[in-house]
């Protein structure tokens, strides 16, 4: 690790990279209307998914970070209600992909991949926020109607975006492949 | 510069994007589907010993101040209504509006000092032994109720307010827990199969001693007709009035109809509800139930529909619901078939020309007429048996 | 890692999700004549609107003495008056949109409701 010299080392590139993709995202996502300001489908969380299964779970931590931070400063919802949004919807899902990563290494048979991670964070995304929404911004029962279309929508995204970060670490580790010949690197 | 193949992959994804982001602005913005919602003025307010709620639908040039006035005026009249048709005092009643009742009515309506002006003083009259003569207001009702009473071979009939007192039925605060003795009951009948009928055209009633009035099972009924009628002329043709569950609407909610529940007479946690109705046009439908006001004695439910023939609550049936323009009308048929029971009430709803009518027995079992059996949209695990209102095979 | 899209442990996942998801419209989507919120008045005036989907009981001061409302499963009822008659405890859970109770000696009464296409107006009873 980086511990005295500001040198990037090529975790912080993978992690730098990853992050900035997923802030690309987060502030597009921002532009997504949604029946509940500041609660979004979490597509940004695809980059936290992939970063997990390829570098793990601390990488993937360090992504999520920087994508709430410097993607609602640049949205300019930092410490407003979205961001809070953002960020518990982040943490549920990161708090699932953990315990997701602890199941697989107990139960390999039983392993999830990424369809499954992806919808068991999505709705760990959505129903963070959710409850965030519900218990600290606005207490009012209609929203409570709105919660099973939403949770169905984070379904539906969820499916969507496992399959799509499949396909992305499908092509990824053909990249990997391809990059053992020496010219490919960097 | 759109030679690189990813930036056409981008501008390509970006287009994709941002026509999701459009298809999600609609379905986010699109105009709600009950906007009409915020065209309807709601009052409620206690009268006539229920609770009233009226709403009226406003049209596009209508303002919601100008409904509540008018809804502020209709239950002024709804009370004035009240304090024509009640029956009795009421006792302990530090809590209703009723202070200055008599002062209010004597002073707007006075005629000679014997003329009763509400029922409250005819039924001080009939108790004197005296002939009360009928005010004119009041003499429409009156006439109707003695058709109706005339229709219904006596299964409706006003004279039962000494009988609806014996019961404890007549207020509100002070109910029994004891059915009155079989004696009592007795005693009223004789009294009540001596009484002169309420006269068809009647601007007098009495001598009968022994009687007191009560038009309890029509004035509500009549209220809501009355209540139609007012804001229709208000300028409010879209309304719909409940009088504690006797309801009366016209014309439509916007884009819909007004639409009303049955409440289910044995509920439970699936079936609160027996079925849901739109309502065409100018319409009224009222409900007679044994659930509501009722006592229970040595397991047995003592409810308030009494039958004027046997003096005690009519057995068999749990509910009677009659849709007609008429809410009086409906109130006072929906007594009746109540009163008629399981073997009779396709012949009352016969003598008094219903085609609209759901009936519950005791048994659980549904009941409806064609005409009302096709616009009834049941609840889920509930049916009804077509049955023709005819006369007796 | 299985091969194919799916693996076992995925299925699951998603087949429990789903049947989360399913759950949930079970518990807030009733059928749609079902009300959301229950207004409570005193004399006519309005002393709150509740939603019905947060179990609570309420103590009402009416004129008679405190009546107690209970709301449990989107339904609301009165459980307890100080009057004879009972005729506000034997109306029961109202769940539906245009039902009311009223306890007529404490002027308390209870309306309900929803919005949706499918709200109902009032109930006869």
């Amino acid at each position: 690790m980086n511990t005295i010299m500001l040198t990037a080392d090529r975790d912080d590139r993978i992690i730098a990279g990853f992050a900035a993709l997923a802030i690309v995202i987060h502030v597009l996502e921002a532009g997504f209307p949604s029946p509940i300001p500041g609660v979004k489908p979490g597509l940004a969380n695809v980059v936290t998914l992939i970063v997990l299964l390829r570098h793990g779970l601390r990488s993937a931590l360090w992504v999520a970070l920087l994508r709430v931070i410097v993607g609602s400063l640049l949205v300019g919802s930092f410490m407003t209600p979205g961001f809070w949004l953002s960020a518990s919807g982040a943490a549920g899902s990161l708090t699932v992909l953990a315990a997701a990563s602890i199941w697989n290494r107990a139960l390999p048979g039983w392993g999830l991949s990424a369809v499954g991670l992806s919808v068991l964070s999505a709705l760990a995304h959505m129903s963070l926020q959710f409850f965030t929404a519900y218990t600290v911004f606005v207490p009012h029962s209609g929203l409570l109607r709105l919660l099973p279309p939403l949770m169905t929508a984070a379904l539906a995204f969820g499916v969507a975006t496992g399959i799509a970060a499949s396909a992305v670490l499908q092509r990824l580790s053909e990249a990997d492949a391809a990059a053992q010949t020496p010219h490919s690197e960097g | 510069m759109l030679q690189s193949p990813h930036l056409r992959l981008f501008f390509r994804r970006l287009i994709l994007g941002l026509g999701l982001a459009v298809f999600f602005a609609w379905l986010a913005l699109r105009p709600a589907a009950d906007s009409d919602d915020n065209r309807v003025v709601q009052r409620e307010f206690l009268a006539m010993g229920t609770l009233f709620s009226v709403s009226v639908y406003l049209e596009p040039q209508q303002v919601p101040a100008d409904a509540e006035a008018a809804l502020a005026r209709l239950e002024r009249v709804l009370q004035d209504y009240e304090l024509r048709w009640r029956a009795w005092d009421l006792q302990g009643t530090e809590d209703t509006p009723d202070a200055h009742a008599d002062t209010d009515v004597t002073t707007a309506t006075a005629g000679p000092a014997s003329a009763p002006v509400n029922l409250r003083q005819i039924n001080k009259v009939l108790a004197a032994g005296g002939v009360a003569s009928v005010p004119e207001p009041m003499r429409p009702l009156f006439e109707r109720a003695a058709q109706l009473s005339r229709l219904s071979d006596g299964r409706f009939d006003v004279r039962i307010g000494a009988l609806v007192k014996l019961w404890g039925f007549d207020d509100e605060t002070h109910f029994r827990s004891t059915p009155p003795s079989d004696e009592a009951i007795h005693a009223q009948l004789q009294i009540q199969a001596g009484a002169p009928a309420l006269p068809t055209a009647g601007v007098a009633y009495g001598p009968a001693p022994g009687i007191q009035l009560d038009f309890g099972a029509i004035a509500k009924g009549d209220a809501t007709d009355l209540a139609i009628r007012q804001l229709r002329e208000s300028g409010y043709p879209n309304a719909i009035v409940n009088a504690g569950g006797n309801l009366h609407a016209a014309g439509r909610r916007g884009e819909r109809a007004w639409r009303i529940g049955v409440r289910h007479p044995r509920p439970d946690a699936q079936h609160r509800l027996l079925a849901t109705l739109d309502i065409e046009g100018d319409e009224a439908v009222i409900t007679s139930g044994d659930y509501e006001r009722y006592f229970e004695f040595q397991g047995q439910r003592y409810h308030h529909i009494l039958d004027p023939h046997t003096g005690t609550p009519a057995r068999g049936l749990s509910s009677v619901t009659v849709v007609a323009d008429s809410g009086a009308a409906a109130d006072a048929a929906s007594t009746a078939l109540f009163v008629a029971g399981p073997g009779g009430w396709q012949q009352q709803a016969y003598a008094l020309a219903l085609d609209k009518v759901l009936v519950v027995d005791t048994d659980g079992q549904v009941m409806a007429t064609p005409r009302l059996a096709q616009r009834l949209k049941f609840a889920e695990g509930i049916s009804a048996r077509t049955v023709e209102p005819g006369p007796a095979p | 890692m299985t091969r194919g899209l799916l693996s076992r442990g995925d299925v699951l996942a998603v087949t429990l999700a789903a049947a989360c998801v399913g759950g949930l419209y079970a518990r807030f989507w009733q059928p749609a004549v079902a009300a959301d919120t229950v207004e409570v008045r005193v004399a006519g005036t309005s002393i709150g609107r509740y939603p019905l989907q947060i179990n609570r009981s309420l103590t009402v001061e009416g004129s008679r003495g405190p009546l107690l409302l209970t709301i449990e499963d989107g339904r609301v009822r009165f459980s307890k008056s100080p009057c004879r008659n009972q005729i506000c405890v034997h109306s029961g859970w109202l769940s539906h949109s245009g039902d009311a109770a009223a306890c007529l000696p404490s002027r308390v009464s209870i309306t309900l409701s929803g919005h949706g296409s499918e709200a109902l107006d009032a109930v006869s009873f």
